[in-house]
């Protein structure tokens, strides 16, 4: 499946609901501080860009829809499978490489090399090896902490 | 000073343990730079503890050495694996991955070394010889003059934005919103934290940086390791290769380059607070803007390398000039090497020239020749470097995607900057479909939230006037400054676009 798009367009489209968000978001997310603020408060900056994307949103589908200046762009669907496997994956190791670093970050460049089509083993245990390595040199020269229930710490 | 004093000084330098020191601390700076999510700073604290037993003066050597050597060691990554390995490493990456993809790995690379020799020396020279001037002249930038700076620095966007600056703006926009997360600094007011105790503290630039160059390029990278398409073909690697080497030429036609550069380094190095990253963006801009027909910025420009890294560097020793003259840390890296400092019993500040002459003048000496031994070191290294780009396409990918996630964990030890990474780079991968440039982003993350504390800082210096931006000298200079580069900015644009039409009317009548 193929999957067509006009970049100006989308990315306008984008931008455009992008501000309005912002500018829904920013009374909640943003207090309003109690001190002299001189008219430039904690809100002005965010509302200010808000207002820059919304008006440069508004630029890019004016120049697809009325100037005819875009180019179309094509997403072909099956080639994108790894890609989203990939960002599948790395939303799980989002949950477990803080209870075990070492096999999950291992795990995670096995599937990088699994999902690129690679048939050769000794790269996987290259990728293996440099992830041990890279956590007893973290661990015990840089002292940055990493959990592993494999290797006790 | 005696020549006597002289005589003693130089003898200290060119001792053999010193010597010693400074290659081991070029070494481990460069090593540390190149990594990303390490840097110069890590490599300082860590080494730190083992240079108590050391001599004052080679312990204090050893640990600059590691500064300058790290932001060189920045640009190795990004020239090779499009990721930088220091913030301030950015702006080579749009020139230097370009050309190392083209194949040429070794003139990419040479060209950095030799660019961050020029600017390192340069800077070192300065600290040698105009330390005291130059601190001065950095204690006359106050809030609005930094403002403006920023505004210079900001005003690049319109240059890396590619083919649609409409595009770069929507990019710096969401750059400048990611650097509002967090305690608004000054009221104190939390933005965008959705409650989360974690993003009180604002989101870490490396994280972010990690996630939309590498992390988003590493998952294209599977994706085109499982299409096949596993990058150039060994013939074509072997024609590009021919003139895979930085050449006499490159060296004339960059020298005007990096001679900005390295001027433009030492004075914003010199303010506290800036640092490499304006700089090299400054000076790139002004590259581009005064490109000769023939010049190919963005696509593996070998003034585009120059550019960046004669400024990171020369903004280097620079930095240290308020720390040592006013006892003042311009940065991270400058607090770090001013407790190191201190630990060998040299209080930095107005005094230190003073009472420990002889000691500070073999460190400053010592930080010229320091410059020296990473053009000699870098050299030696290059083959290694270049190496990585003959590691096949598959296995550099699952590689490069361990040390990402392990080097964004080292950025402050703390598991939420891996997920911040991660999160930007799939936010990355969409924005890259959407053909939005990256570069903008970052600059916007960067300058973006200086530009505001300083805006805001200097309205209530001004009780609120405008008028305070058009009160004060420098900032009328930089203002000047500002509104003569937008004028060449858009002759730049015209003049490209003309190239472009007239290569067209060409290809047409062929």
């Amino acid at each position: 499946m193929v999957i067509r798009f006009r970049s100006n367009l989308v990315c306008g489209i984008f931008a455009v609901l992008l501000a309005i968000a912002l500018i829904l978001l920013i009374p909640a997310q943003i207090g309003v501080e109690t001190t002299v603020s001189f008219g430039i408060t904690s809100r002005t900056i965010p509302y200010g860009v808000a207002g820059l994307i919304g008006v440069c949103g508004i630029v890019l589908i004016v120049k697809s829809l009325v100037l005819k200046k875009d180019q179309v762009k094509e997403i072909v669907l099956r080639h994108e499978v790894p890609s989203l496997i990939m960002i599948i994956m790395l939303l799980g190791y989002l949950f477990v490489f803080e209870k075990e670093w070492p096999l999950s970050t291992a795990a995670l460049g096995c599937v990088s090399l699994a999902l690129s089509k690679c048939k050769k083993w000794y790269y996987y245990v290259i990728v293996i090896a440099i992830t041990v390595g890279l956590y007893f040199l973290f661990t015990e020269v840089l002292y940055v902490r990493l959990h592993s229930v494999i290797f006790g710490s | 000073m005696t020549m006597e004093n002289i005589g003693e000084i130089l003898s200290q330098v060119f001792s053999l343990e010193n010597i010693l020191f400074i290659f081991i601390g070029m070494f481990v700076g460069i090593i540390f730079g190149a990594v990303p999510g390490m840097n110069g700073n890590l490599a300082i604290t860590v080494i730190l503890p083992f240079t108590f037993t050391l001599n004052s003066t080679g312990a204090l050597l050893m640990l600059a050495s590691i500064y300058f050597g790290s932001m060189f060691g920045g640009s190795i990554t990004a020239i090779l694996i499009n990721t930088p390995g220091t913030g301030a490493a950015t702006c080579t990456l749009i020139d230097g991955h370009p050309m190392c993809v083209n194949g040429q790995p070794h003139r990419a690379l040479d060209t950095a070394l030799v660019a961050s020799t020029v600017g390192g020396l340069f800077s070192a020279l300065c600290l040698l010889f105009f330390a005291p001037q130059l601190g001065r002249l950095a204690m006359h930038f106050g809030s609005p003059e930094y403002f403006i700076l920023a505004l210079f620095g900001l005003s690049v966007i319109a240059t890396v934005s590619g083919k649609s600056i409409a595009k770069g703006l929507i990019s710096a926009g969401i750059g400048v919103l990611l650097g509002t997360v967090g305690i608004d600094s000054v009221s104190g007011v939390p933005r965008f934290t959705f409650g989360n105790i974690m993003l009180y503290n604002g989101l870490k630039m490396m994280a972010c940086m990690l996630g939309l160059f590498a992390m988003m390029r590493m998952i294209e990278r599977v994706k085109n390791g499982a299409l096949g398409k596993t990058g150039k073909t060994a013939s074509e690697l072997k024609k590009a290769q021919e003139g895979d080497k930085f050449t006499f030429a490159d060296f004339k036609k960059c020298l005007p380059t990096m001679g900005i550069g390295s001027a433009l380094g030492v004075l914003i190095g010199a303010i506290p607070g800036t640092g490499g990253g304006i700089a090299s963006y400054l000076t790139y801009n002004i590259a581009k803007n005064n490109a000769k027909p023939g010049d190919k910025f963005g696509h593996g420009e070998v003034k585009g390398i120059a550019a960046p890294e004669s400024s990171n560097n020369g903004a280097t020793a620079a930095s240290l000039i308020p720390m040592l003259t006013l006892g003042i840390p311009g940065s991270a890296v400058a607090a770090t090497l001013m407790g190191a400092f201190q630990m060998h019993g040299l209080a930095s500040g107005p005094k230190l020239f003073e009472e420990h002459t002889i000691a500070v003048y073999v460190i400053l000496v010592g930080c010229v020749l320091a410059q020296l031994i990473m053009l000699l070191q870098g050299k030696l290294l290059m083959k290694l470097f270049v190496k990585i780009t003959h590691v096949p396409f598959r296995l550099l990918t699952s590689c490069l995607i361990v040390v990402v996630a392990s080097g964004a964990y080292a950025i402050s030890n703390r598991s939420f900057d891996v997920k911040v990474m991660i999160v930007a780079g799939m936010i990355g991968y969409v924005l890259n479909f959407l053909e939005m440039p990256m570069v903008p982003l970052v600059l916007g993350l960067i300058l973006g939230p200086t530009a505001e504390f300083y805006l805001r800082n200097s309205l209530s210096i001004g009780n609120g006037s405008w008028l305070i931006f058009f009160q004060r000298p420098i900032c009328i200079v930089f203002m000047v400054l500002l509104v003569l580069l937008i004028v060449m900015l858009q002759k730049g644009n015209k003049r490209e676009k003309e190239e472009e039409k007239k290569a067209r009317d060409m290809a047409k009548n062929k």
